[in-house]
């Protein structure tokens, strides 16, 4: 059995496998283009670790926008008209916190130059789509917070460890 | 920017040497790439142990365990944040985050 939260300390449990296969689900349905990025990316992908947060990387175009809000809303998201508004309209990045997950929604992270690339290299596990190994790295080395840092050099030796394996 | 060398490990591959940042942030831990990482990437052999029992978890797992909830002050507070650009949000994780939570470029 997971960990129950203690009451009070958090608003959301823990993101889950159920809950990356409903938003795989839920984007395919409504044709809203998405890549998991960050660590939660790199836990996909594999990558022995722990995260807080599901981070997808949106396509910034106003059809997309209207997508994801779709999407969103299919998943149990009650967005309120402005903040659908602001999905709507591609808002460099959005944190949601009143969902039943929390979400990180970015439509232009650092380090990756445009979607459409990053959606040519991305992978796809159990039907999720996720960047691949160098563009999570890519925008955590331009990122450069400081927890960045600290993981940086354990997600480098996993993207070798990956190259090195006869399927990688 | 430090340079660290420690005088041994108790894992034959692991890093002896770190490069740390003005904050104190190891930046590089497998920088004495004579020892750790040479020329095709080798992993520290820990590390790869790690990588490999990962990879015999199933995707339910790894996601239903790699995932874990905190509080975090200030950011789980708030129902819905947006920001115009990626750099006004790392200006308000500056300015509002306590410095700990990692979210700055500077501790």
């Amino acid at each position: 059995m997971r960990p129950a939260f203690l009451p009070g300390l958090a608003t959301a449990v823990p993101f889950d496998y159920r809950q990356a296969r409903e938003i795989a689900e839920a984007f395919r349905l409504h044709g809203a283009r998405y890549l998991f990025i960050g660590k939660s990316g790199a836990l996909i992908l594999g990558f022995p670790d722990t995260t807080q947060d599901a981070d997808l990387f949106l396509e910034k175009t106003s059809e997309n926008g209207r997508a994801v809000v779709m999407a969103l809303g299919a998943l149990g998201f009650d967005l309120a008209p402005e903040e659908a508004a602001e999905i709507g309209h591609c808002k460099d990045f959005i944190q949601i916190r009143h969902g039943p997950f929390d979400l990180d929604l970015v439509f232009a992270p650092d380090g990756i130059e445009s979607f459409a690339e990053a959606d040519q290299r991305a992978v796809e596990v159990e039907g999720i789509r996720v960047c691949n190994m160098d563009d999570i790295i890519r925008s955590k080395e331009a990122a450069n917070r400081v927890k960045d840092r600290e993981s940086l050099p354990r997600l480098r030796a996993f993207r070798d460890w990956l190259r090195s394996r006869p399927e990688g | 920017m430090q340079v660290f060398e420690a005088k041994g490990s108790s894992f034959r591959h692991m890093p002896r040497r770190a490069v740390v940042d003005g904050c104190g942030i190891i930046v590089d831990d497998m920088a004495d790439r004579g020892v750790i990482r040479d020329e095709h990437g080798s992993v520290p052999a820990e590390w790869a142990r790690d990588f490999e029992a990962a990879a015999r978890r199933s995707l339910r797992q790894r996601l239903d365990y790699g995932f874990v909830k905190t509080f975090k002050p200030v950011l789980d507070e708030g129902r819905f944040r947006s920001f115009a650009t990626l750099e006004e949000y790392r200006r308000w994780c500056e300015a509002s985050l306590p410095s700990w939570l990692g979210y700055g470029r500077a501790v």
